[in-house]
């Protein structure tokens, strides 16, 4: 807050910088991570350390016993490859159509327009869980139970990509077009050599939602799949914890949670330059 | 955030936006290929929700109607379905099973207290994440040091599964875990109602609030900074500027961010079905559905129109709120004129 004061580097200006961003930032960041550290800490204990009279933080012996129980008891690569299969596949199509949906809608006139922009706003509407019942017995009669393509198809339909991306596409000067279409560009060479490139902040920030979503999603996989080759990480997380009983497995059950976070966090830390630029910049706001 | 408002916005009302089809008026061929475009770019959508979004709709309303096959659970009689007029939603509605009241346990006699919970956790973790969310976009909106640090930091809740989130708070929130033992309390928390329902809701709002953050922030930044400056020149207080800039200004931002997480919150499961199983009034109305969906299929169909009926009229009720702010603060930036 350099407002206050001429001096940047003023006695004053230096405790109000501390009281009001770094303690804040302090606090914040420990309510996020000390539940996160509780976690990994947790992993790496033996089950006579977890379950104590007298509160103990760290292991004596920290050992990766909890990692190789936790990998061998499920078929964890599996299930952490079905969850990269149906997360890549779904998140793949879902931008794409977004991009497509939302270049139509904002740069093209057509008959009905707004009312077939209406109609994806009810969409973003519908409840997912009032949906759920009906797809699976449409998926079910289809045979796609313990399919990939009956993980992924019912996901599919949410139209939050085309709705973030119009709102930032409406933002685009109109400038920028006007000499490809002078050059008699066709509105496929104009979306991906124009209006894609400029938008990849966008983009990418829906990309993050979309593969957060498809990675985290709990509800349909758990539904749909019944045979282990097919289920997702977070499925086989809870597969995990009813495989034991309570007092001996926290240890796996937290390794096991590590190893699913892992893999996100890692997207995410790749992503997140683009998603806090996104998301703060009009996605919302209009 | 015009866009929400538009489904009410009536023929007689001036179109904000300048992409209205009459703009191309006079290039006959040019709207041709257009359409041609338009329909190629946009029919994968459509289909797509048309497939998962509008059948599976309209096939949940018209199961709902129907009797499920099976044992009848009195008579034990074979019944085949057939139409079923409204018995369906009398049952849940009503809580009516076969000729009585249902039986306290079984899943029809559970329809209003998961209704009341469900709105309980959705009034109390939204109310919580708006309060602390608005809290740390405040934070995250002022200029120091480490502050893009801050922010990506504070999502990462937000990017861990739900499921994850779940057990990691049921080990923090187990007998012998560490909750009790920095508390020096011996609470059964996921084992009785009312810590069983504040655990859900610490977890909902550790997990949700930093996301909650992002959307108020986004909000935030649109207010130009002359704005504060003016206000403190005039002598306005911190609380002045607070509740006569920074609210009303930010408030078409932060009613959308509430809509979204308000639904979100409606359709709770993956917190109380793994923390406590939907065991000690922690049933929540998704969990209801998927229960009802291994004890009979039409009935499980009524209950999901039900929810959606429910879900849709809170949407309704906020869009409506939300219409008049959204369009009077939208300013179009002249776009969606290119032909």
């Amino acid at each position: 807050m350099s407002t206050l004061t001429d001096r940047p580097l003023s006695r004053k200006n230096l405790a109000v910088t501390v009281a009001t961003g770094y303690i804040p930032l302090i606090i914040a960041t420990l309510i996020v991570f000390l539940p996160l550290a509780w976690m990994i800490i947790s992993s790496l204990k033996n089950p006579g350390e977890i379950v104590t009279t007298t509160l103990k933080i760290f292991p004596e012996h920290a050992s990766a016993d909890n990692y190789v129980k936790a990998a061998t008891k499920v078929p964890f690569v599996r299930f952490f490859a079905n969850s990269v299969l149906v997360t890549v596949v779904a998140a793949t199509i879902k931008c794409v159509l977004a991009v497509l949906t939302a270049y139509a809608l904002v740069f093209i006139a057509f008959p009905f327009k707004r009312v077939i922009f209406i109609l994806i706003l009810v969409a973003l509407m519908v409840p997912p869980q009032a949906a759920v019942l009906p797809n699976y017995v449409l998926i079910a009669q289809l045979g796609g139970l313990n399919t990939y393509w009956g993980i992924i198809l019912p996901g599919l339909g949410t139209a939050f990509g085309t709705f973030l991306l119009r709102q930032h596409f409406l933002t685009l000067p109109a400038s920028i077009l006007e000499a490809a279409e002078m050059d008699g560009a066709s509105h496929w060479r104009r979306l991906w050599q124009v209006v894609a490139p400029v938008s990849l902040p966008s983009i990418a920030t829906v990309a993050l939602v979309t593969i957060v979503t498809e990675w985290n999603d709990y509800l349909w996989p758990l539904i749909i799949t019944t045979k282990q080759e097919f289920m997702t990480l977070p499925v086989g997380l809870t597969l995990l914890s009813n495989s034991d009983s309570s007092a001996q497995a926290w240890g796996v059950l937290m390794a096991g949670s590590v190893i699913v976070i892992v893999p996100i966090l890692i997207v995410f830390a790749a992503l997140q330059r683009y998603i806090v630029a996104g998301l703060t910049q009009g996605s919302v706001t209009g | 955030m015009s866009t929400i408002a538009e489904p009410k916005s009536s023929p007689e009302v001036p179109l904000p936006r300048g992409n209205k089809a009459d703009k191309e008026v006079g290039q006959d061929r040019k709207a041709k290929s257009q359409g041609r475009w338009a329909f190629w770019l946009i029919a994968p959508t459509l289909a797509l929700l048309a497939v998962v979004i509008v059948y599976p709709i309209v096939n949940a309303v018209i199961m709902s109607f129907q009797k499920d096959q099976g044992l009848d659970p009195v008579s034990k009689v074979f019944v085949k379905g057939g139409p079923a007029g409204f018995s369906n939603f009398i049952h849940w509605l009503a809580q009516q099973c076969g000729s009585g009241p249902c039986a306290p346990g079984t899943l029809g006699s559970q329809f209003w207290s998961a209704t009341g919970t469900t709105f309980f956790f959705a009034v109390v973790t939204v109310i919580l994440e708006t309060i602390l969310g608005f809290w740390m976009a405040i934070i995250m909106a002022r200029t120091f040091r480490g502050r893009s640090a801050l922010r990506a930091a504070v999502l990462v809740p937000w990017a861990i599964p739900t499921a994850v989130t779940a057990k990691l708070w049921f080990f923090i929130f187990a007998f012998e875990g560490i909750a009790n033992k920095l508390f020096g309390s011996a609470i059964l928390w996921t084992g009785s109602e009312w810590p069983a329902r504040w655990a859900i809701i610490i977890a909902d709002v550790w997990k949700t609030t930093p996301f909650m953050a992002l959307l108020i922030l986004a909000g935030l930044q649109i207010i130009p900074a002359e704005v504060y400056e003016a206000a403190k020149v005039d002598g306005a207080s911190a609380w002045q500027r607070f509740t006569q800039i920074t609210l009303p200004l930010v408030k078409p931002a932060l009613l959308v961010a509430v809509l979204f997480r308000v639904l979100d919150a409606l359709r709770m499961y993956d917190l109380p079905a793994i923390m406590t199983g939907g065991a000690n009034n922690t049933t929540t109305l998704s969990i209801l559905v998927v229960d009802q969906l291994r004890q009979g299929v039409n009935s499980a169909a009524a209950l999901s129109t039900i929810t959606f009926i429910i879900i849709f009229i809170v949407a309704f009720i906020f869009v409506r709120f939300l219409g008049a702010n959204a369009v009077a603060s939208a300013t179009p930036n002249g776009k969606g004129k290119v032909k």
